[in-house]
């Protein structure tokens, strides 16, 4: 009953084609290509523009429903996987890329336009602008990537995805519409203060606190020259120092590490990534150089790669789902972990015995943030979907690795339910209790996202 | 191979990463599944598909109809195929929701329009799913005085036979006009409809008949006017279980292949701009892009202009997969996006080739009152004349008849090696060849580069016989040591690993230079190729050089057998990336009486027509440049105007050098193996000269043998060797790091 007159009232909202509560529909919803096990989903709707939320946020508050926003749906640790239920929001219809500004160099756009739009826009009217984006797939959102503090190619240079932006348009769990950043004051969406910081509330709070509809984040100048130089490390107590002498020379525009073992000529060693940018093919061979140099005082050993090897890894961004579906069955996820540089080397050698210890093939890698002020470890599990017990075995390592986290001194990064709770159990009760008002007063009904970065 | 057997795909189908790349044009820029486009949900994308027929095998979830609606809601236009990155899974995507259709048609799940395309189809009055009368094509034949047995069958297909007869009509005019020895069979449905829709009791059974009537009246070929039975016909029989040994062609193949051997021309002119729809069936489920194109080019007086998405990212039009019977209004809608994006072009014609996009296109074009001529190709055709050129005959052996009639010995006078006083002195050392002369200085002097062959102009091949006259009398005491070596070296593995290719994608024909060149082969141009390379595929036309050409005789057969064991078909694409393996397989293989294995392209046609799938991302490079034509090119001469259309589409001048053309003159880089190491320097020299005083900055060559022999000297003029592939990968933007 109740669900006819929610489900009219929607329909009302955004137009019938865009509710649903088909059974057959709401299924992908209900799951992600990770490993968080399915949760139901009631209705589905697509708004298309902000009016349009106010009117189901209003009637969430009304009829006591959750709403879950969601974008692409990737983040593969089911983050947009209600956990109580509810309406999901799916972004996808406010698409619009609304303003680019080349002499601040921003974008504004609304939250569902995806990472593929993004790059292709710029590609064709913008060629000398590039947009900090995962190597997620291109159905990945904008919004979703930089609200989760997400990371790609341009962040060693300039910092995670989170501090690239410059404003946002919320629209609160009351209802309320707010503008974030300089946009709060000026036609300008350039910076985000100074100003008491807000934005901050919104990221990585996994939409616990409202919606964002409108969002401008900072765009780059595309360098017209770029490679990667790999290297060889064997031993990963050498990984800090090779690094800060990178970083010191200030010349890297991205930076991964990676180890695997497999196939096997991999094993056993850990391979460094740096790329560099330039103006001129001198200008990069100036710098392969200086790499070369620093490599070898650091016992990495430079290493020559195959062509193939060395164009899948220039693709821009990479296709990092190759990697992902290494076990061929559809399942994927991995804890990022943020961590301080000197635990890296322990974070490879324990992730690998968590791998090991549950007959998993060892696959871990980072990327350098800011410089070498926090590096992100991605300890990664590839399983079979269609096998319960694969993917049951894939949560154990991901509990287990969370765990190793915390141990470390790191802070696991999207964390999937489980690891959110490892967090706050974890977490400075000054903290847990700041972020329990901040809920209890913007969301008094409990509509948003409830169940994530619950605390009781 | 795409055979998916239906105990397999219910095992692979949960690999979908639901990562959504299926959903886009390759560059992202567009929403390309008409089906996620419509709905919006998840559910109606390729993944969604795909996680709900898997939830649905796997009971978790129950079949429905709502469940079965989402599952026909798919056009079966294959975007998914090409943009879903995981290889040796994308092929199947399309598959798997035919699979999917089967399984909701074995439980009662399929909706009531798709059920009447079989209703009727296996009803004997009709045989079609329109419901049309059946007509056993007998008026036809008589009325175009068909024969009873042919060399062809021209495959009708129910939408031309029933519903665009103009296009039938258009086709056996064209059939007729041209000469074809062909006839018509009682035909039943090809069953694509069928097949798409998941509904397969019957398929098999269809499909035997009409093979069985193809074979009864003797014909080995299938022409077919509509891309769906083209591909029902090409590929879908397999899978289905049904076996033949047909070659299958769709018009549009053989008519730009009668231009390409310059056995049709149009002789009006069709003064209008159009645009060509790609039809799915024929584009992204067979690979054919290009023969229409090819043929729209050379139409005098069309201004040809391509769509925003064409080729592997064409827009659908919204008739497959059972949609323009299931949901007609929604067929509608996508086909008015096509014509949307053809009017962006300022084109008023719209051109297709196949009979179902011409009717859903020219259904929307009347229902949103969109102004559009809307014509398959053949139609087009039709309206134009055109010539048929006898076939230029060609010599399998060398033919000494018109020597003896020849007026100026074009062969010898013109060899740029041996210097003859006159024409009668020419005519004395023919006669010596003809002969069998062992003396003739001709065996001795000759420094193989086939010059003669091309400047023939009779066609007789002298080269053919003074190579074999060189090997019998050893007239160029090669040096022994060096022969064995290299006989030995490029001998034919006994035993070949097999490494299957999907006849139906286009492979790369890497001869000897897969390692050595694998960066000149490397880059988005080639990365969709299957790769085939190695001593097992090399063409050994090198015996040539040293005067051995009995080896080639003994070992090709041999290479085309391996290419065969490897999967490669008749009318496989295959990619040759040496002008000499090109050589090979057309005018070799011609001279041989030997049947070629496979549809060669030149390596420059296909730098071309990449070229100009991208035209938009081409930055001219402005440089004045010197081609060093090589040797073997002397075979396929008719290969030298890709260099020129190179060229101009990414801004090379090719400078009118001496030594270009018909007049090239050798790298040199054989002379020291038939002991003609004295001619080297001045050869290369003469090169070398003409470049700098043609004022050419760079040196564009086609065979490695040839850089390798000139790049040192020709840079030390500050002149930069490339190859012509090369160039345009520089051009598109592409950064090559040698
Ligand atoms: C193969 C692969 C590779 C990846 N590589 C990277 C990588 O290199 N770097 C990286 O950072 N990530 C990576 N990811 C993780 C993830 O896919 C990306 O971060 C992605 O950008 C998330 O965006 P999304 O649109 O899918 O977000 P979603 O999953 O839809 O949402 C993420 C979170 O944001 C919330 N949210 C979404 N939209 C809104 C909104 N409008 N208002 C409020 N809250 C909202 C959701 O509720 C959820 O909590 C990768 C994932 C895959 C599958
Ligand atoms: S079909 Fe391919 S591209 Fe599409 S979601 Fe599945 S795996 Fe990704
Ligand atoms: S075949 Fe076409 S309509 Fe069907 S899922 Fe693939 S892209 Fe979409
Ligand atoms: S080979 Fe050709 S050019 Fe030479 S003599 Fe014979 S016909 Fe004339
Ligand atoms: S192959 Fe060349 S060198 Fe030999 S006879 Fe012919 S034209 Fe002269």
């Amino acid at each position: 009953m109740i669900d006819t007159i929610i489900i009219e009232r929607l329909r009302e909202i955004v137009g019938v084609k865009y509710v649903t509560n088909n059974k057959e529909d709401l299924y992908i919803y209900t799951k992600d290509p990770g490993a968080s096990l399915p949760r139901p989903v009631d209705f589905v709707v697509m708004p298309h523009t902000k009016e349009e939320i106010q009117e189901i946020i209003k009637l969430a508050n009304d009829k006591k429903i959750s709403i879950t926003p969601m974008g692409g749906g990737l983040t593969l640790s089911g983050l947009v996987i209600p956990i109580k239920g509810g309406i999901v929001i799916d972004m996808k219809r406010m698409d619009k890329i609304l303003e680019i500004n080349e002499s601040s160099r921003y974008v504004v756009l609304e939250a569902g336009v995806t990472i593929g739009k993004l790059l292709s826009y710029l590609r064709q009217h913008h060629p000398q602008l590039e947009p900090p984006v995962p190597d997620a797939p291109p159905s990945a959102t904008v919004a979703g990537n930089v609200l989760i503090h997400g990371s790609g190619y341009l962040s060693q240079r300039h910092g995670d995805h989170g501090s690239m932006i410059n404003g946002l348009e919320v629209v609160l769990p009351t209802g309320e519409i707010c503008n974030l950043g300089s946009c709060a004051l000026s036609d300008y969406w350039f910076s985000k203060g100074p100003l008491p910081d807000f934005i901050g509330l919104f990221t990585s709070s996994f939409g616990i606190l409202g919606i964002v509809t409108k969002l401008s984040i900072r765009l780059f100048p595309r360098s017209k020259y770029r490679d990667v130089v790999f290297g060889l490390l064997k031993d990963p107590r050498d990984i800090p120092e090779v690094l800060l002498e990178i970083t010191a020379v200030n010349i890297a525009e991205d930076i991964l590490l990676g180890m695997q073992d497999k196939p096997a000529w991999m094993k056993g060693y850990f391979f460094l990534m740096t790329y560099i940018t330039g103006d001129s093919e001198e200008d990069i061979q100036r710098q392969t150089k200086i790499l070369k140099k620093i490599y070898h005082k650091n016992k990495c050993r430079f290493m020559k790669v195959p062509e193939k090897f060395h164009r899948s890894y220039m693709e821009k961004p990479i296709f990092a789902a190759a990697a992902a579906d290494f076990r061929k069955g559809g399942g994927f996820e991995y804890v990022g972990a943020f961590i301080p540089l000197e635990k890296v080397p322990d974070a490879y050698l324990r992730g690998a015995e968590i791998s090991r210890k549950y007959g998993l093939i060892p696959t871990i890698g980072s990327r350098l943030m800011s410089g070498i002020h926090t590096v992100v470890v991605f300890f990664t599990y590839s399983f079979n979907r269609a096998s319960a017990e694969d993917m049951a075995t894939a949560r154990k390592a991901l509990h287990d690795t969370n765990k190793l986290t915390i141990e470390l001194g790191g802070i696991p990064w999207k964390a999937e339910l489980d690891g959110q709770k490892i967090i706050l159990e974890n977490l400075d009760s000054g903290y847990k209790s700041l972020l329990k008002k901040i809920k209890d007063t913007i969301d008094p009904n409990g509509i948003m996202n409830p169940g994530n970065w619950e605390v009781l | 191979m795409s055979e998916v057997s239906l105990s397999d795909w219910k095992a692979i189908i949960h690999r979908c990463f639901r990562c959504g790349y299926c959903k886009y044009t390759k560059d992202f820029s567009e929403i390309n599944c008409p089906s996620y486009k419509k709905y919006s949900f998840e559910s109606y994308s390729t993944g969604g598909r795909l996680w709900l027929i898997y939830s649905l095998i796997t009971d978790e979830l129950e079949w429905s109809s709502y469940g079965a609606k989402i599952i026909y809601s798919c056009t079966t236009c294959g975007n998914c195929i090409q943009n879903c990155r995981f290889d040796k899974f994308n092929h199947f995507l399309v598959d798997f929701i035919e699979m999917g259709r089967r399984e909701a048609a074995l439980r009662g799940f399929c909706p009531d329009n798709q059920k009447n395309l079989l209703n009727r189809t296996i009803n004997s009055r009709f045989y079609n799913p329109y419901g049309a009368m059946h007509s056993d094509n007998t008026v036809l034949k008589e009325n175009h005085d068909l024969p009873d047995e042919a060399e062809w069958v021209y495959f009708i297909g129910c939408t031309s036979n029933y519903r665009q007869q103009h296009l039938r009509d258009s086709t056996l005019i064209f059939l007729k006009k041209t000469g074809f020895n062909f006839t018509l069979i009682d035909e039943h449905c090809c069953m694509s409809p069928l097949i798409r829709t998941g509904q397969v009791d019957s398929v098999k059974e269809f499909l035997t008949y009409n093979i069985k009537k193809i074979k009864l009246v003797g014909a080995s070929k299938v022409i077919t006017s509509c891309a769906g039975c083209y591909r029902t016909l090409k590929n879908d029989c397999y899978k289905q279980g049904v076996e033949h040994d047909l070659e299958i062609y769709h018009t549009s193949e053989l008519i730009a292949r009668m231009l390409k051997d310059n056995r049709l021309i149009f002789t009006s002119e069709y003064k209008k701009t159009l645009t060509y729809h790609d039809p799915c069936h024929l584009g992204r489920h067979a690979n054919c892009y290009e023969p229409p194109r090819e043929i729209l080019r050379q139409i005098p007086g069309v201004t040809f202009i391509e769509m925003k998405r064409t080729r592997e990212n064409s827009w659908c039009c919204g008739a497959g997969g059972g949609v323009k019977i299931g949901d007609p209004e929604w067929a509608l809608e996508i086909s008015k996006e096509r014509l949307q994006e053809a009017e962006q072009t300022g084109a008023s014609l719209v051109v297709s080739t196949c009979p179902f996009c011409k009717t859903n296109l020219n259904d929307a074009n009347v229902k949103f009152d969109m102004k559009f001529n809307i014509l398959d190709l053949i139609e087009l055709i039709d309206k134009l004349e055109y010539a048929i050129l006898e076939k230029k005959e060609v010599k399998f052996i060398f033919e000494k008849s018109n020597c003896l009639t020849c007026q100026n010995i074009d062969c010898l006078t013109r060899c740029q090696y041996i210097k003859f006083q006159n024409i009668e002195d020419a005519r004395v050392e023919m006669n010596k060849l003809i002969n069998e002369d062992r003396d003739s200085i001709v065996l001795s002097e000759c420094i193989g580069c086939f010059g003669c062959d091309e400047y023939c102009p009779h066609g007789s091949h002298p080269f053919d016989l003074i190579n074999a006259l060189q090997e019998k009398f050893n007239s160029l005491q090669c040096n022994p040591d060096v022969v064995q070596n290299t006989i030995n070296m490029f001998k034919p593995h006994d035993e070949i690993r097999i490494k299957q290719i999907d006849p139906s994608k286009p492979v790369l024909n890497q001869c000897v230079f897969a390692k050595v060149n694998s960066k000149e082969m490397s880059g988005p141009m080639f990365d969709n190729f299957q790769d085939l390379g190695g001593r097992d595929f090399f063409c050994n036309l090198i015996y040539q050089h040293l005067a051995r050409p009995s080896i080639i005789k003994e070992r090709v057969p041999i290479i085309i057998e391996n290419f065969k064991k490897m999967g490669v078909k008749k009318d496989t694409e295959v990619i040759c990336w040496h002008d000499e393996c090109y050589g090979l397989y057309t005018s070799y293989c011609k001279r041989n009486d030997i049947e070629q294995p496979f549809r060669p392209i030149h390596i420059l046609e296909h730098v071309y027509n990449y070229l100009q799938a991208h035209e938009s991302e081409i930055s001219k490079l402005n440089i004045k440049a010197a081609y060093q034509r090589n040797c073997s090119n002397r075979y396929i001469p008719e290969t030298d105007k890709w260099v020129d259309k190179v060229c101009e589409l990414i801004g090379i001048e090719r400078v009118p050098r001496k030594y270009d053309r018909e007049n090239a003159l050798c790298c040199a880089a054989s002379f020291p193996l038939k002991g003609k190491k004295k001619l080297v320097r001045p050869t290369q020299n003469k090169n070398v000269e003409d470049m700098v005083q043609y004022g050419a900055k760079v040196c564009i060559f086609n065979c490695p043998a040839c850089k390798d022999a000139l790049e040192r000297k020709i840079s030390a003029k500050g002149i930069k060797s490339y190859f012509l592939s090369d160039l345009a990968r520089k051009a598109l933007g592409e950064e090559l790091k040698y």
